[in-house]
């Protein structure tokens, strides 16, 4: 599979914040990570700057997880580096860690502890003492501070993504990661979520996320990687990437209307574009 | 698409936090969930405390101090088989683990810490214990004596500790760790406790005597009488230690913070 190259009299494919800093906060060079014998991720390279909003888009299995695992230091790459905000993540990890906020697929917390519990707590893994007052201040922040007392547990699925991203914002961390933080959520709590997250960006943060919806792909990343079988091969800001694979015939054949959407780029991309209706 | 501002402002670079803070706030963390948990704590201090009030005919054949050593041997890996395994294997599932570990916190800490609050429980249950044996019974150990208890206690506790470590490293879904855990520790305690008063035989009650349990009761036992201190209890101290250090080695290399 090669990597598709956008033209090069676009500015496509330079980040859209690349004259707000000099480098960029997450810097993803060469990465390869491998399960035994199962190559999940090779020669992934990619940066996100300052003011970005970054999506790593791909079907199932692409390593998209993986990347932000690697990322996050949960697994140790095969080969490859990874810079968070310039700290090497295999060298210095903690420090790297302390520029991180991270909200996972799956979000867990202690079962037998409150919300405010939780708050405090991971406010504590940051350096950030937080007495009652303070905890309910970001509980407040949150529009959760009727749950104050509740074990995460019986929080909804909105709630406990609001909650998820609280714990993962409360240092203030110039990035963020976030892997599939929409998937369960309705409407009105998705709004609200990307509302944010934008707002984050505008405020100087990177974002690195995960999903597999492409219309929110489209409306809020300011670039995306497409990854399939653990390669990247596509990088661009989303209307580039439909504009310039709009007229490839496997683009074409998924496509179901006339005007191409990037989730047809996606399809006929990522080795799916034979399905027929 | 909102187009990124040209003005973003760049969020200041941090360093990981002092680690008496993460410590602090983990060990607060681990108490509160204790707390919460309290009717298990209570269970795991009822387990020597049945058992004390249960053998209360053996202390004429093999001794009141005996008793409350089985007693509290018996109830040490309650703590590790069945309370402390199955946390972890649950939280583990559960992914807990995993996202603290996308915090800088090291993973030291995030272990050490709950093994710290195991401790303290191990302290307060056999604390707890020796008062129903001092207030039912009259078992006396003095001042010395129960300081000794209570540090015997601490090292049999982390050897079966560890021990729930290697469970927990071994087998990976929490239902398993706690079928295993179960599986591991009635014989543990009815063969450790049956054979000291010779009920399964002489040879039964040498293997029980340097079991786990038994090497641990020999250890409390000796703390029970800190002047007449001899070389089967260094040699206990030394198995005990022992059979701590295989546990943990063996916990430590497999264990692993995620099921996937």
């Amino acid at each position: 599979m090669t990597a598709i190259t956008l033209p090069s009299s676009s500015n496509v494919s330079a980040p859209p914040s690349e004259t707000a800093s000099d480098s960029p906060l997450l810097a993803v060079d060469e990465l390869r990570v491998a399960y035994g014998r199962r190559v999940a991720v090779d020669a992934v390279s990619f940066s996100v700057h300052a003011g970005e909003i970054f999506g790593l888009l791909g079907p199932n299995g692409a390593g998209k997880t993986s990347t932000l695992s690697a990322i996050e230091g949960l697994i140790i790459p095969e080969r490859g580096t990874i810079r968070v905000a310039g700290i090497d993540v295999q060298e210095r990890p903690l420090d790297a860690r302390a520029n991180l906020g991270v909200q996972l697929q799956a979000t867990s917390f202690q079962k037998d502890l409150t919300v405010t519990e939780i708050v405090r707590l991971y406010g504590g893994l940051y350096g950030i003492v937080l007495n009652a007052d303070g905890a309910r201040g970001v509980l407040a922040a949150i529009d959760l501070s009727a749950c104050a007392g509740m074990k995460a547990g019986q929080l909804s699925g909105g709630q406990l993504q609001r909650l998820s991203l609280a714990t993962a914002t409360l240092h203030d961390p110039p990035l963020l990661l976030l892997d599939e933080p929409t998937t369960g959520l309705d409407p009105q709590s998705r709004r609200r979520f990307w509302s944010k997250i934008e707002t984050m960006r505008d405020s100087g943060r990177a974002i690195l996320l995960t999903t597999h919806s492409m219309e929110e792909a489209h409306a809020v990343c300011d670039r995306v990687s497409i990854i399939d079988r653990g390669r990247i091969i596509v990088t661009g800001p989303p209307q580039a990437i439909v504009d310039s694979n709009k007229d490839r015939p496997e683009v074409r054949a998924a496509a179901r209307r006339p005007d191409v959407t990037l989730e047809d780029v996606f399809i006929g991309l990522t080795g799916a574009g034979a399905i027929t209706t | 698409m909102t187009p990124a501002t040209s003005m973003a402002r760049r969020a200041p670079i941090a360093v990981a936090p002092p680690r008496a803070g993460i410590w602090r706030a983990l060990l607060r963390a681990e108490f509160i969930v204790q707390w919460h948990q309290r009717r298990s704590l209570v269970m795991t201090v009822l387990v020597p405390i049945t058992f004390l009030l249960a053998w209360k005919d053996l202390i004429p054949t093999v001794g009141s101090h005996a008793v409350l050593a089985i007693c509290i041997a018996v109830g040490l890996p309650a703590m590790g088989l069945m309370g402390f395994s199955q946390t972890i294997a649950r939280d583990r599932e559960k992914g807990v683990f995993q996202r603290l570990r996308t915090t800088p916190t090291p993973t030291s800490a995030i272990m050490g810490s709950r093994i710290l609050v195991q401790l303290v429980v191990t302290m307060f249950m056999t604390l707890c214990t020796y008062a129903v044996a001092n207030v039912v019974d009259g078992i006396a150990v003095g001042a010395v004596g129960v300081a000794l208890v209570v540090v015997a206690a601490l090292v049999g506790g982390m050897s079966f500790l560890a021990l729930g470590l290697c469970v927990v490293a071994l087998v990976k879904s929490a239902e398993a760790v706690s079928a295993v855990g179960r599986l591991i520790y009635l014989p543990l305690a009815v063969v450790g406790g049956l054979a000291e008063a010779g009920l399964l035989g002489p040879v039964v009650k040498n293997v029980a005597r340097w079991s786990p349990i038994g090497t641990t009761k020999l250890l409390l036992l000796a703390a029970m009488s800190p002047t007449s201190l001899d070389l089967h209890a260094a040699i206990a101290l030394v198995a005990t230690l022992g059979y701590g250090l295989l546990f943990a080695t063996i916990g430590v290399r497999s264990f692993r913070w995620s099921v996937a």
